[in-house]
């Protein structure tokens, strides 16, 4: 991790880990965005992996280029976002795997919150929520009361989430952090913008902070724009 | 191959859902920390940087072993190399080293005769006129999986602390996102994104080339390396073309010269940092441009096609 601050042992070890995963619509990647921007998170620094897919761009918030992979973070909220921008490399994804776990380990996080999005097809009934929750042993209950989620087994397989599940999986085993948590979204591609607010309001919810939640009328991230496409040509129709 | 029965080999698949599990028999190539013994040799892939007697020298002479270097340029593609070559490079220059990629071993690179274009070296130079100004050509493709091991191996003989770097490359005109419709771009545009270190040292000079507008991205080699310099603080410009797809770069077998209006789409970074510096010379003399381009084998001197 490279950082304009110094981040010493122990500096985060109270803190809640944000990851989103590549996935389904890029749900979780979106949700980061407006968890940083509602939560007023700040940069703190990039991770510089060799297993990301190399970008680099102006950045969201209108603040120094954005990378591959960088670190926000809330020092009032106790959280670290480690915002992803692009696709792990086809042939390098155990080595993310390696590198990430690693990563989390030495910054001696206390919880991981994993935000991912899968197949709509793949929930077990229509009428079931669309957001799924799965805890490890160490945060077995991450839903607040009052959520309403489909309570996802941490061995079964879902269709779209990347890299999500097996990073859960092999966090879930590992001693540190203390407790791991995915929060799944079900949905199809499309103009995800809604589901993206849908989960970052369930992060807010999960992680009992309120201010996460995405506020109606605050401007979105620079990097929406144009997401879904400019408007079509005039006398197309 | 013999098979061992009476049916053929079943030869292993490569490519994945992108939510399959850790636990899968192949993962699709190279891996670090897994099972490489199940890898075919082709998919372990490295670079590698062979230097030339001098450039060993110097770096063996330094206390910090490397080069006398305070501006780097690196052109991306054929269209930026063209571009360097011309206003920058000319025929005054001397080799200091090579990076090949793709090799199956570490260690292996081109020699630093193989100047062809069809050998895909991409080559470090040395401006005798200014010899603190250094020029990479990365002409040959570099795909992303080896950006992160290029960009390394390069930096690792510069001192980073005291370097200012331009990166000029090219991407599709279609790539380009505008809130205008696409059939109505006229390319090639030009964009510039800087790292904070060159905004901050108050060395973005001038408007001459128009920032990057979001969403738009840098990829490939020249994101990799405005990645790296913001990262580690150093004043970094990248300029990349959007330009026609055929004049953009990853064709290996393109041998042809590049289309001379991709190379004038970098015209206006001329005057900004740190190519100003470089003292270009425009307009490039016309016959040693094309003497310096066509370096394909039979071309003659006014054309680089080899059927008129």
């Amino acid at each position: 991790v490279l950082s304009d601050k110094s981040i010493g042992p122990g500096k985060w070890s109270d803190y809640t880990c944000v990851l989103p995963s590549v996935s389904v619509g890029n749900v979780g990647q979106l949700a980061a965005d407006l968890i940083i921007s509602s939560g007023r998170l700040y940069s703190v620094g990039y991770w510089h992996s060799a297993s990301l897919t190399p970008v680099c761009g102006p950045g969201p918030f209108g603040g120094p280029p954005c990378t591959a992979a960088e670190l926000w973070e809330s020092e009032q909220r106790r959280i670290v976002v480690l915002q992803l921008r692009s696709p792990v490399l086809a042939c390098r994804r155990r080595r993310f795997l390696d590198e990430a776990c690693n990563l989390i380990a030495e910054c001696g996080f206390a919880r991981v919150l994993l935000l991912a999005s899968a197949w709509d097809s793949s929930r077990r009934e229509p009428s079931c929520p669309s957001l799924g929750l799965a805890g490890s042993p160490g945060w077995p209950n991450p839903a607040p009361e009052g959520l309403e989620f489909e309570s996802l087994e941490p061995e079964r397989r879902l269709s779209g989430v990347g890299l999500a599940g097996p990073l859960f999986r092999r966090l879930a085993a590992d001693s540190r952090p203390t407790g791991t948590a995915l929060a799944c979204l079900f949905c199809s591609e499309g103009d995800n913008s809604g589901h993206a607010g849908q989960l970052a309001e369930a992060v807010a919810a999960i992680l009992g902070q309120p201010g996460l939640a995405p506020v109606p009328g605050r401007p979105l991230p620079s990097s929406w724009r144009l997401l879904y496409g400019s408007r079509p040509v005039e006398g197309l129709y | 191959m013999a098979a061992d029965g009476p049916f053929p080999k079943r030869l292993p698949e490569f490519s994945r859902a992108v939510d399959d599990s850790e636990d899968s028999d192949w993962d699709g190539g190279e891996d670090q920390g897994g099972d490489s013994g199940r890898l075919k040799a082709s998919d372990v892939r490295s670079c590698a940087m062979r230097l030339s007697p001098a450039a060993r020298q110097q770096l063996a002479a330094g206390d910090r072993r490397v080069l006398d270097c305070s501006t780097l340029l690196v052109g991306v593609g054929p269209a930026a190399c063209g571009f360097l070559t011309a206003c920058v490079l000319g025929d005054d220059a001397e080799i200091l080293g090579l990076i090949s990629c793709g090799f199956p071993e570490a260690g292996l690179a081109n020699s630093l005769g193989q100047t062809a274009l069809g050998d895909f070296g991409c080559f470090l130079y040395r401006l005798k006129c200014n010899p603190q100004v250094l020029v990479c050509h990365a002409a040959a493709p570099v795909p992303p999986a080896d950006c992160h091991e290029f960009v390394e191996l390069l930096l690792s003989v510069l001192d980073v602390e005291s370097l200012d770097l331009a990166v000029l490359g090219t991407q599709p005109l279609t790539s380009f996102q505008s809130a205008e419709p696409a059939s109505s771009l006229v390319g090639p545009l030009l964009r510039c994104l800087r790292s904070s270190a060159m905004l901050g040292q108050g060395k973005a000079a001038g408007d001459a080339v128009q920032q990057l507008e979001p969403p738009n991205l840098l990829t490939g080699l020249p994101a990799q390396l405005l990645s790296v310099c913001q990262m580690r603080r150093v004043p970094a410009a990248a300029f990349v073309a959007f330009v026609a797809e055929a004049d953009c770069d990853g064709e290996p077998h393109r041998l042809l010269p590049p289309d001379p209006a991709a190379m004038a789409a970098f015209r206006p970074a001329l005057a900004c940092q740190p190519l100003r510096y470089c003292r270009p010379a425009w307009p490039p003399n016309s016959d040693r441009v094309m003497r310096l381009l066509c370096r394909q084998p039979g071309a003659n001197g006014s054309s680089a096609y080899l059927y008129t």
